[in-house]
């Protein structure tokens, strides 16, 4: 929001004030008076608040525990490589360290159910690939997902997300609509004056990749997926 | 006249420690707008649109900024060359053993410190709103991609600006003080300029003023400009008042 056109109406009124207090400057008294120790102490107390922010604001360590982390560009773009490999259906290529979570499910009677419990869609991509064989088990891996608003990560991005491995099924929810509140902190004009406006730029760009579940499914099982879902599931 | 000399830089030293010491309201008004500038800079915020790629997220990031703070110390600083030029204020000045270019001498350092110290804390205060504003608001990273000399070209950047709206103020009111019509002659020359600029799609003086200071990317030229500009506009004041009485 520009705040620039105060300035013309501010100085308009104190001007308009002044010269009335000069019209009849002998008139008037001050309506208030504050104590010569109180004038003393309000400045000075002042300057010590302003300090304290100060020192507070550039000694506290960051904080790992924040919900957001900055990120390097670096490394946002080998997550895009892993992600774009997975999808490719290399998995053997992937980075394990985006793995967060991989299980071995057995099922019988060669039948797989892919379902939501709730409406909508699902907070995961799937992928299916079809391995040969007649095994029972079925190979599960969730490849992370990521949030990354302008230059930080959001912490906790995955958590939401409930899989649930039961018998002949996968279901998968989350705990309802995910929402990110994330505020900056800009200096003045000035400096962006100085600094080639980079500390005012309210470009702001977001990045997300839902988590994805990677499935090695044998061929001989039969998988059903639910119809609400389906747009969601890449099969290989 | 005085039978003792007087060292005219003891005489321009001791007014402009009574200015300081004892003028409580220049540091009171300053509290004050101040701290309102700061208030405001931490509610005031610019959103974007709520998004998200996919259904399931929602996005949403305010910009808060301390646009607000500076522009209550251009204020608190107009509003001081104001209370600074006006007579009433002078003639306390004459307390002492003054001449009017001792008096004229003092408030120009005066005018100087409190651009000083409103750019101190001006800067300080962005500190001060970054901590409401952590305390306050959820996931507020803090931008730490500024040098230390960006951040000294800032404290710069803001004494200068702050410098020219005294030095302009206070030419406006030593005009004022010759003639009560030459503000109200300025705003209507002021006013026909705009049309005519506006009818010969030229660009208004005030316009170029404001380029030839806010494009300014280098902090040393900026400085020069403020410094050469400063001074015609104080130089300027001086001529306007010297010969005046001693008491308005």
């Amino acid at each position: 929001m520009n705040f620039g056109f105060f300035i013309p109406l501010l100085l308009i009124i104190l001007l308009t004030y002044g010269l009335v207090q000069v019209s009849k400057r002998n008139k008037t008294r001050p309506k208030f008076r504050i104590s010569r120790k109180m004038s003393l102490f309000i400045p000075i107390g002042y300057m010590v608040v302003l300090v304290i922010a100060t020192v507070i604001i550039y000694v506290i360590p960051v904080n790992k525990e924040s919900e957001y982390q900055p990120v390097e560009q670096s490394s946002v773009d080998m997550y895009n490589d892993n992600y774009t490999l997975l999808h490719e259906g290399k998995l053997d290529e992937v980075n394990p360290t985006f793995i967060i979570r991989e299980w071995h499910q057995g099922v019988t009677d060669q039948k797989l159910l892919i379902k939501t419990q709730t409406l909508g869609g699902i907070p995961v991509s799937i992928i299916i690939e079809r391995i040969p064989g007649n095994s029972d088990i079925i190979d599960s891996f969730l490849f992370e997902g990521k949030l990354i608003m302008d230059d930080f990560e959001v912490k906790g991005y995955n958590d939401d997300v409930i899989i649930s491995p039961n018998a002949n099924e996968i279901i998968i929810w989350d705990k309802g609509v995910r929402s990110f509140k994330l505020a900056y902190f800009q200096y003045d004009m000035i400096m962006t004056q100085f600094t080639s406006g980079r500390s005012y730029d309210n470009n702001h760009s977001t990045a997300e990749w839902q988590p994805t579940l990677y499935l090695k499914v044998p061929e001989s099982i039969e998988v059903t997926i639910d119809e609400s879902i389906k747009e969601q599931v890449i099969e290989l | 006249m005085s039978l003792n000399e007087v060292d005219l830089f003891d005489v321009v030293k001791k007014q402009v420690k009574f200015k300081f010491f004892s003028y409580h309201i220049i540091w009171i008004s300053l509290i004050f707008t101040q701290f309102f500038g700061i208030l405001m800079s931490s509610v005031v915020i610019q959103p974007t649109d709520p998004t998200g790629p996919y259904s399931e997220t929602v996005i949403t990031i305010n910009t808060f900024d301390s646009t607000f703070l500076m522009i209550m110390t251009y204020v608190w600083i107009v509003a001081m060359a104001v209370f600074l030029g006006l007579a009433t204020t002078k003639r306390s000045d004459f307390g002492f053993v003054t001449t009017r270019l001792s008096q004229f001498l003092s408030t120009i350092v005066m005018l100087i410190i409190l651009a000083v110290v409103g750019a101190i804390t001006v800067y300080l205060g962005n500190s001060l709103i970054s901590l409401i504003l952590m305390i306050f608001q959820a996931g507020i990273p803090m931008s730490t991609q500024f040098t230390f000399l960006a951040h000294v070209a800032n404290v710069t950047g803001v004494f200068g600006y702050l410098l020219l709206y005294a030095a302009v103020t206070y030419l406006a009111i030593s005009l004022f003080q010759l003639n009560r019509f030459v503000l109200p002659g300025l705003l209507v020359l002021n006013v026909l300029t705009i049309n005519l600029a506006s009818t010969y799609q030229l660009n208004h003086p005030l316009r170029k003023l404001t380029k030839f200071f806010g494009e300014e990317t280098s902090i040393l030229v900026f400085v020069l400009k403020v410094v050469i500009v400063t001074t015609i506009l104080f130089v300027s004041a001086w001529l306007v008042t010297r010969n005046r009485e001693v008491v308005s």
